[in-house]
C-alpha cells in the first residue's frame, strides 16, 4: 500500500513516529560518536602522560639493568586498575620487569618499535626509554577499554530506552492530534459517506474549531444547504412536471373522449343529412313526375275544350280557358325551376379549367328563342378562366343572359355587356344591360327565392332564378351582386374566387 | 288482330291514356295501337306468356312507348327486362314520362333505351311530339327484321 493512500490517523502517527525516530537516531548517533572520539584522545593523553612519566623513572634502572628497581616501579602502576600490562625491555628487547606479576612473561609481546594503537584488546603503547637521546630499552603498556565499552553499551541502553519512551509519547501525541485533525476529517467524510448513502440533506457537520478544517467544515455545510436547495427545488419541479404530466394526460384524454363524441356526432349528422338528402331527392323525383302530370291533363283537357267545342265557346269562356293554360305554363316553369334549385343545392361540384368565353357564347346561342326578333347589342371582352363546374357556371350566364334580355325588351336598342372588373376576392365577371333596371333600396330581395321586383304583367318569371344563380355562386365559393338604376340598366357581379389563367384573347 | 300491331303503349294513368290515344287518333295511329295498364302486362305481352302466348315473339310492334311510373313492374324494371334478353333487346323502345330526372335519363339510357322523351306540359306540343314519333318510329326508322329477335 502506497503511503498517499493510507488513512490518515496512520499517516500522521508514521509522521511522528519516523520524526521522533530519526531525530533521537541522530542525536544518540552524534552524540556517541563524539563520546568515543574524545574518550579515545584523552585516554590515548592520559596512557601517553603515564607511559612517558614511567618510562622516565624507569630509565635508570633499565640503563644499570635493575630488574628490581624496575619491577617496584611497575608495581605502582596497580594503582590505576585500567592499566592491565605494563613490562620494560633492555636494549636487546629482553624483559627486564613485568606488572602484574602474576601474568606469565609469555603473555606479553615482544620489544616493539614506538607506536600507540587501539585494538579490540585495549590501548597498546610502546615508547624507547632514553636518557638524553640514549635510548637503553622499551617501555610497554595496555590500557583496558572495558570500562568504556561499558559505558558506552549504558549510553546504547539508555539511548534505546528514549527512543522507547519517545515512541510512546509520539504515540499519544498522534492519538492526540488524531483527535484534533483527522477525527473531524473523519467525521466529514462519515457525513459525507452517510448522506450518500440516504440523502438526507438535512444532517450537518460538527464544527471542530475555526482553523482550516472549521473552514472546510463551513464550506461543506454550506454546500449541503446549497444541495439541500437544489434538491428541494429539483423536487417541486418534478412535482410540477409531474402535475403538467397528468394534467396533459387528463386533457389529452378529455380531447380524445371529445374527438370521439365529435366523431360519433358526426357521423350521426351525416347519417341525418344522408336521410334528410334521401328523402329530399325521393320527394323531388316524386314531383318532378306526380305535379307535372295534373298540369298536362288541365292544359290538355282545356284545349280539347277549346278544340271541340270551339264554336259553342263565348269570348269569356275563351278567355277564362286561356288564363287556365297560362297559369297552367307558369306552373310548370315553376315546377322545373324550383326541380333546378333544388338540384343545383345537391349538386356536387364536378370542378375543372373552363374558360367563360365559350362557355358564355352557348349560353348567347341557347338563348335564341327569347332573342329572336329583337335588336340585340352583345358587347363581350376576354374572360378568365377558373377552376369551376362549366354546367353550373353556364346556368349562371344563362340566368343573368336571360334577365338582360328580358328586362331590354322595352328598349328598341338593347345593349348587353359581358366583362370583368377587379374585385378583393379576385376578378368579377359582370353582366350589364341597358333595360329597365330596379330600385336598390330593393337589391337585398334580389336573390330569394320567389321575390320578384316586377309584377307578373310586366314581365314573366318566377323568382327562382337569380336564387339559383346565388347557389351556384356560394358553391364555388364566390360572390354575386347587383347595382342598378331604375330606368338606366342595372349590372350583376359574380366571382369564383381566383381565375385559373389570364384572360384569353378573343 | 288482323293488322299487326305497330305501337305498344303501356300506360296506367287513364288521363294520360285517353290523352295520347286522342294524341294518336289525330294522327290516325290509333288502329294500330294496343295498349297495356302495366309493366307486367306489358312484359307478358312481349314475351308471349299468359294471355298473349299465341303471339309470336319474332314480330313484336314497331315501337313501345313505356312510362316510368308504372304500378307492379315499373317502368325501369321493363326496361332492363326487355333489353337484358336477347329476344327482345331489339325492340325500340321510347320512354315517355313526364320528369327529365338526371336520375331517369342516365338510368333508361344505361339500360339501352332507343329514346327518352318528356311529355310536354302544353297539349299542343304534346301532340306535335306524337306525330313526329309516330312518324318517325312507324315510317321513317327502318324496324329490326324477325332475325334480331332470337
Amino acid at each position: 500500500m502506497k503511503l498517499r493512500d493510507l488513512p490518515i490517523k496512520q499517516k500522521l502517527t508514521t509522521a511522528i513516529m519516523l520524526t521522533s525516530v530519526v531525530v533521537l537516531g541522530l542525536t544518540a548517533g552524534s552524540f556517541t560518536i563524539y563520546d568515543v572520539l574524545s574518550f579515545r584522545k584523552n585516554l590515548r593523553q592520559t596512557a601517553q602522560t603515564i607511559a612517558q612519566i614511567t618510562a622516565a623513572q624507569t630509565s635508570a634502572s633499565v640503563e644499570f639493568d635493575d630488574e628490581k628497581t624496575a619491577g617496584d616501579i611497575l608495581d605502582k602502576l596497580r594503582a590505576e586498575p585500567t592499566i592491565v600490562q605494563a613490562a620494560v625491555y633492555d636494549k636487546t628487547g629482553k624483559l627486564l620487569a613485568r606488572h602484574p606479576l602474576s601474568m606469565a612473561a609469555s603473555a606479553f609481546p615482544a620489544a616493539h618499535s614506538p607506536e600507540t594503537r587501539f585494538e579490540p584488546s585495549g590501548l597498546h603503547i610502546f615508547l624507547p626509554i632514553a636518557v638524553e637521546g640514549q635510548v637503553y630499552g622499551s617501555l610497554y603498556m595496555r590500557w583496558d577499554l572495558t570500562p568504556a565499552y561499558d559505558r558506552f553499551r549504558l549510553y546504547g541502553v539508555m539511548a534505546l530506552c528514549v527512543l522507547v519512551g519517545s515512541t510512546i509519547i509520539a504515540l499519544l501525541l498522534s492519538h492526540w492530534l488524531q483527535t484534533r485533525i483527522s477525527k473531524p476529517i473523519l467525521e466529514l467524510t462519515e457525513t459525507a459517506r452517510a448522506i450518500s448513502v440516504k440523502k438526507d440533506y438535512l444532517v450537518r457537520a460538527k464544527k471542530p474549531g475555526d482553523d482550516e478544517l472549521g473552514e472546510l467544515t463551513d464550506a461543506f455545510n454550506h454546500m449541503l444547504t446549497q444541495i439541500h436547495e437544489r434538491d428541494a427545488a429539483l423536487g417541486q419541479n418534478q412535482a410540477q412536471l409531474q402535475k403538467a404530466l397528468a394534467d396533459s394526460q387528463k386533457s389529452a384524454e378529455a380531447v380524445r373522449a371529445l374527438n370521439a363524441d365529435l366523431e360519433h356526432r358526426v357521423q350521426e349528422r351525416t347519417a341525418e343529412l344522408q336521410a334528410a338528402n334521401h328523402e329530399l331527392e325521393a320527394f323531388t323525383y316524386s314531383v318532378s313526375h306526380d305535379l307535372r302530370s295534373p298540369l298536362r291533363h288541365i292544359d290538355a283537357y282545356a284545349q280539347m275544350l277549346v278544340e271541340e267545342n270551339g264554336a259553342g265557346l263565348s269570348g269569356e269562356a275563351r278567355r277564362c280557358i286561356d288564363r287556365i293554360r297560362l297559369g297552367v305554363q307558369n306552373m310548370g316553369r315553376l315546377v322545373d325551376d324550383l326541380l333546378n334549385l333544388s338540384r343545383v343545392g345537391r349538386a356536387e361540384l364536378q370542378k375543372e379549367m373552363v374558360a367563360l368565353n365559350p362557355l358564355l357564347d352557348e349560353a348567347i346561342l341557347d338563348l335564341k328563342t327569347e332573342t329572336r326578333g329583337r335588336n340585340i347589342e352583345w358587347r363581350i371582352s376576354p374572360l378568365p378562366s377558373f377552376c369551376c363546374d362549366a354546367g353550373l357556371v353556364k346556368q349562371v350566364f344563362a340566368n343573368l343572359l336571360s334577365n338582360a334580355v328580358k328586362y331590354t325588351g322595352p328598349r328598341p336598342l338593347a345593349v348587353i355587356e359581358i366583362g370583368v372588373v377587379p374585385a378583393p376576392d379576385g376578378p368579377a365577371v359582370f353582366v350589364r344591360d341597358n333595360g329597365v333596371g330596379f330600385n336598390m333600396k330593393y337589391s337585398n330581395k334580389l336573390f330569394g327565392v320567389f321575390q320578384r321586383l316586377h309584377r307578373p304583367d310586366e314581365f314573366e318569371g318566377t323568382g327562382v332564378g337569380l336564387a339559383t344563380v346565388q347557389r351556384i355562386v356560394h358553391l364555388h365559393g364566390g360572390r354575386i351582386w347587383a347595382d342598378a338604376e331604375l330606368d338606366k340598366g342595372a349590372t350583376f357581379y359574380f366571382t369564383l374566387g381566383q381565375p385559373a389563367a389570364a384572360p384569353e384573347k378573343t | 288482330m288482323s293488322e299487326p300491331i305497330e305501337i305498344l303503349l303501356v300506360e296506367d294513368n287513364p288521363n294520360d291514356l285517353e290523352l295520347t290515344l286522342h294524341a294518336l287518333e289525330r294522327h290516325n295511329l290509333a288502329n294500330k295501337i294496343h295498349v297495356v295498364r302495366d309493366g307486367e302486362e306489358a312484359l307478358d305481352f312481349l314475351f308471349c306468356r299468359g294471355r298473349f302466348a299465341e303471339r309470336k315473339i319474332d314480330s313484336p310492334p314497331k315501337v313501345v312507348l313505356l312510362d316510368l311510373k308504372l304500378p307492379k313492374v315499373d317502368g325501369l324494371e321493363v326496361l332492363r327486362a326487355l333489353k337484358g334478353d336477347s329476344r327482345t333487346r331489339a325492340i325500340p323502345i321510347v320512354v315517355m314520362t313526364s320528369s327529365k330526372q338526371q336520375r331517369d335519363l342516365v338510368d333508361s339510357y344505361q339500360l339501352g333505351v332507343n329514346s327518352y322523351i318528356q311529355k310536354p306540359i302544353n297539349f299542343s306540343e304534346f301532340q306535335e311530339v306524337i306525330r313526329h314519333l309516330g312518324y318517325y318510329w312507324l315510317a321513317i326508322n327502318q324496324p329490326p327484321p324477325p332475325a334480331a329477335f332470337q
